[in-house]
């Protein structure tokens, strides 16, 4: 089948918008996430990017739910929003206070990036929706199955967990020492040198609260 | 299952969404942790998209792939995301371990002032 582009763009509104099917979960989550992606992105206080982190990765919690895949909705929760961002918030709160107002955030070459990651963008859209010959195949029927395949019909964290621990183990095993090769290695990373003098960290004194100008006199 | 349910390419415009704007902020940031978090992002759209082809076409793939029935009933894409997520962990692990180290040689995270192998 091949329709025009245009052609395209008005059914795919209708889909959309149309009264016939409405996805309201799907568009109010939707928006949450790209919403507090762009905040991620464009957060001049980088705490608040970190925050907007955790939101968006709830709100792909929520698409993991609509797609019926419960545990890796829990997994999302349980490793982004309470670990990976909590060990982000660690890492602002230990190296430089950027609170934001004079910084710049940004490169110089933020319009430049812009247009780049919209072309790319468009790059994947296209090379999904064209197949090698040049047709367009975004209304067959890979993209058009309206209903799911009828076989994960119950909430199937026992597949996932018995898929783990029969077919897939090898890889399981591989993955645990995968994170224990990074454990240490973070370890190793971050350790201070006994020799070296750390000049970064002021000395706190134990009455005294540590201002922020000491940092700035030392370099 | 509900006649709400969205087709799937709904599912691919919002992981390309969430990934061009992953994108962006790891061209355009700064700071190290903030290009970490733009990295998250972009994993979190891989994730999307991953789980969301396992739920509409991921029975016919592993029929096409595997023969015994127990390997047929097997969620691969959200196998891949678990995967995808442990990764991210690690990287995320490493990657601040990083950018401590580097704030503490350089006195500063931006990526600009860390230019040592820059032509």
């Amino acid at each position: 089948m091949d329709h025009g582009v245009l052609e395209y763009f008005k059914w795919l509104f209708y889909n959309a918008f149309g009264a016939a099917q409405p996805h309201w979960w799907f568009f109010a989550i939707s928006f949450v996430i790209i919403a507090s992606g762009i905040g991620t992105v464009i957060a001049r206080n980088l705490l608040h990017a970190a925050f907007f982190l955790a939101l968006c990765c709830i709100g792909v919690a929520g698409i993991f739910i609509l797609l019926n895949a419960e545990f890796l909705a829990a997994v999302q929760v349980l490793v982004y929003a309470g670990g990976i961002v909590i060990l982000i918030i660690f890492a602002i709160m230990l190296s430089e206070s950027i609170t934001g107002k004079n910084s710049i955030t940004h490169n110089k070459q933020s319009i430049t990036a812009l247009g780049v990651s919209i072309m790319m963008g468009i790059v994947m859209v296209l090379i999904l929706f064209y197949d090698q010959n040049g047709y367009f195949v975004g209304t067959t029927r890979w993209a058009l199955t309206p209903y799911r395949i009828p076989f994960p019909t119950e909430p199937n964290s026992q597949l996932v967990g018995q898929s783990l621990m029969s077919t897939y183990t090898l890889a399981f095993w591989i993955a645990s020492i995968v994170l224990t090769i990074a454990m240490i290695g973070a370890l190793i990373l971050s350790r201070r040198e006994d020799d070296e003098k750390d000049e970064t960290v002021p000395e706190i004194k134990t009455d005294a609260i540590c201002e922020p100008e000491i940092r700035e006199e030392n370099p | 299952m509900s006649l709400s349910d969205p087709p799937i390419f709904y599912y691919i415009y919002l992981g390309t969404i969430l990934f061009v704007i992953g994108l962006f902020g790891c061209l355009s940031r700064r700071n190290a942790i903030a290009i970490l978090m733009s990295l998250e992002l972009m994993f979190n759209a891989c994730n999307i998209v991953l789980v969301a082809f396992c739920q509409r076409h991921g029975v016919t793939y592993t029929l096409q792939a595997f023969s015994r029935a127990q390997d047929i009933e097997s969620p691969v894409g959200q196998i891949y995301a678990i995967f995808v997520i442990t990764i991210a962990a690690a990287e995320a692990a490493v990657g601040l371990a990083l950018a401590i180290a580097a704030y503490r040689h350089y006195k500063s995270i931006n990526m600009d002032n860390i230019n040592l192998l820059k032509w």
